[in-house]
């Protein structure tokens, strides 16, 4: 059993001291996978809420998984829900991102876009896939538990998300050098 | 092979994962496809950069999150704890007696007026209440499935027996002992229904935000949100996040790139 794990279920029987090493060891792989999944500036709240809803539910975690694949996989259904609530209010969660073309015309100091700028731009269910096996280093196995599918899927959602970023950036590289004429039909 | 298939395995090749199907075959379709030859190498060097990069939190957020949270609900667990022995306890106890009832029938084979091998169907049937009883206690997540099949099987012997009772067919005291169904049954529904309101319980309590943040902060923040304007400024490069807030600039980058 992995450490967190273990604070988990010292927490669970009401050791003060081992929530908050729970929290602690727990809370920066949390903040990054909202973060990645709907964006930093609503990561704190959404990280909130996760722990909202796993810490007074750690009574009923048994230990049957790690405790970090169950505190992701309820901070993918908190993330989930907010999308949703977006769509409702907004229409579309990526109508806003439509609207700055930031991401094709802002390189970063190395001169390159930065990867983490055009997650947003995939499809939700490759994007924690990806997010959960690059960013956060989790095996294939564990993603699939967070993210509540068989391995396969996990596979192919994350060599998905990889086309579609390299496509990504290959028309950010081309329109950069302005060979293309594509900037204006993707930001209107 | 298809390109597709062929970058999917690329792909879990590159994290060190099983490609799902054979190296060879994956070699082969890379020795005659140039396209996928240079897909590999990007997705390496996307693979490099992703695995760099992401948004980084710097503040330590754990006093926030334990001021926030909800307390490990201990109370409900020990009233959970003490009322489940008592179902699991009672249904031990009435499977225990069902089983009982099963002996004469299936081993003995005689009930009352009927003959042997009705009463071997009738002992098979009381069998299956016991075990179903007995599995309630085992695993009590799975009562509300359970009780379905046994709440009819308990009203049927109710109503007979009722019926029976009053056509004089058969005695009070024999009936009695569907009683030990009922109440089987009954232990399975309150067990089903404490599951049910322990798990509506834990999702209702979901404060929604930061305590320390006021309701329009916060909306304004979601909307920004969407913009994704908060991440990290490039340490000594150009900020990101103030040319993609400065319509001027995002203009002027747009008017040079057409």
């Amino acid at each position: 059993m992995d450490e967190l794990t273990s604070l988990a279920q010292a927490a669970r029987l009401g050791d003060g001291a081992a929530l908050e090493s729970f929290v602690r060891a727990s809370y920066d792989q949390v903040w990054r996978f909202c973060a990645a999944l709907a964006g930093p500036a609503a990561a704190d709240d959404l990280t909130q809420e996760t722990y909202a809803r796993c810490v007074p539910g750690l009574q009923r975690f048994r230990g049957d998984s790690s405790a970090l694949t169950w505190m992701l996989s309820i901070a993918r259904h908190v993330c989930a829900a907010e999308l949703r609530s977006r769509i409702r209010t907004r229409g579309s969660v990526v109508a806003g991102y439509e609207e700055v073309p930031g991401w094709l015309t802002a390189p970063d100091a190395s001169g390159e876009v930065a990867v983490a700028d055009l997650f947003v731009r995939l499809d939700p269910d490759r994007r924690a896939a990806f997010v959960l096996t690059q960013v956060l280093g989790l095996p294939y196995a564990e993603a699939a538990v967070v993210c509540d599918c068989p391995v396969g899927t996990i596979r192919s959602r994350v060599a998905r998300a990889r086309e579609d970023l390299i496509a990504m950036i290959s028309a950010g590289e081309t329109i950069s050098s302005g060979t293309c004429q594509a900037g204006g039909s993707l930001s209107s | 092979m298809e390109c597709h298939s062929a970058r999917e395995a690329i792909s879990a090749r590159i994290d060190g994962e099983d490609p799902g199907l054979p190296g060879s075959a994956l070699g082969a379709h890379l020795a005659n496809c140039a396209d996928c030859r240079e897909w590999q190498q990007r997705a390496h060097e996307l693979t490099r950069r992703a695995r760099l990069g992401g948004p980084f939190l710097e503040r330590d957020l754990t006093a926030q999150v334990l001021a926030a949270a909800p307390p490990v609900r201990a109370g409900r667990r020990r009233f959970a704890r003490g009322t489940g022995m008592t179902q699991r306890g009672g249904l031990v106890a009435v499977a225990l007696a069902q089983l009982a009832i099963t002996v004469p029938l299936l081993i003995l084979g005689h009930d009352h007026g009927a003959g042997a091998h009705a009463a071997h169907e009738l002992g098979s049937f009381d069998l299956a209440l016991a075990i179903a009883f007995a599995i309630g206690a085992i695993r009590p997540a799975l009562s509300a499935g359970l009780a379905w099949p046994c709440g009819v099987a308990a009203a049927g012997l109710v109503v007979t027996a009722v019926v029976d009772l009053i056509d004089g067919q058969t005695i009070g005291a024999d009936e009695a002992q569907h009683l030990i169904a009922v109440a089987g049954v009954a232990l399975l529904c309150w067990q089903a229904m404490t599951i049910r309101s322990g798990a509506a319980g834990a999702a209702a309590e979901t404060p929604r935000s930061w305590a320390a943040s006021p309701p329009g902060a916060e909306h304004a923040a979601r909307q920004v949100a969407v913009l994704w304007p908060e991440t990290p400024p490039e340490p000594g490069g150009g900020s990101d996040a103030a040319r993609v807030a400065d319509p001027d600039v995002a203009a002027r980058d747009g008017g040079k790139v057409a």
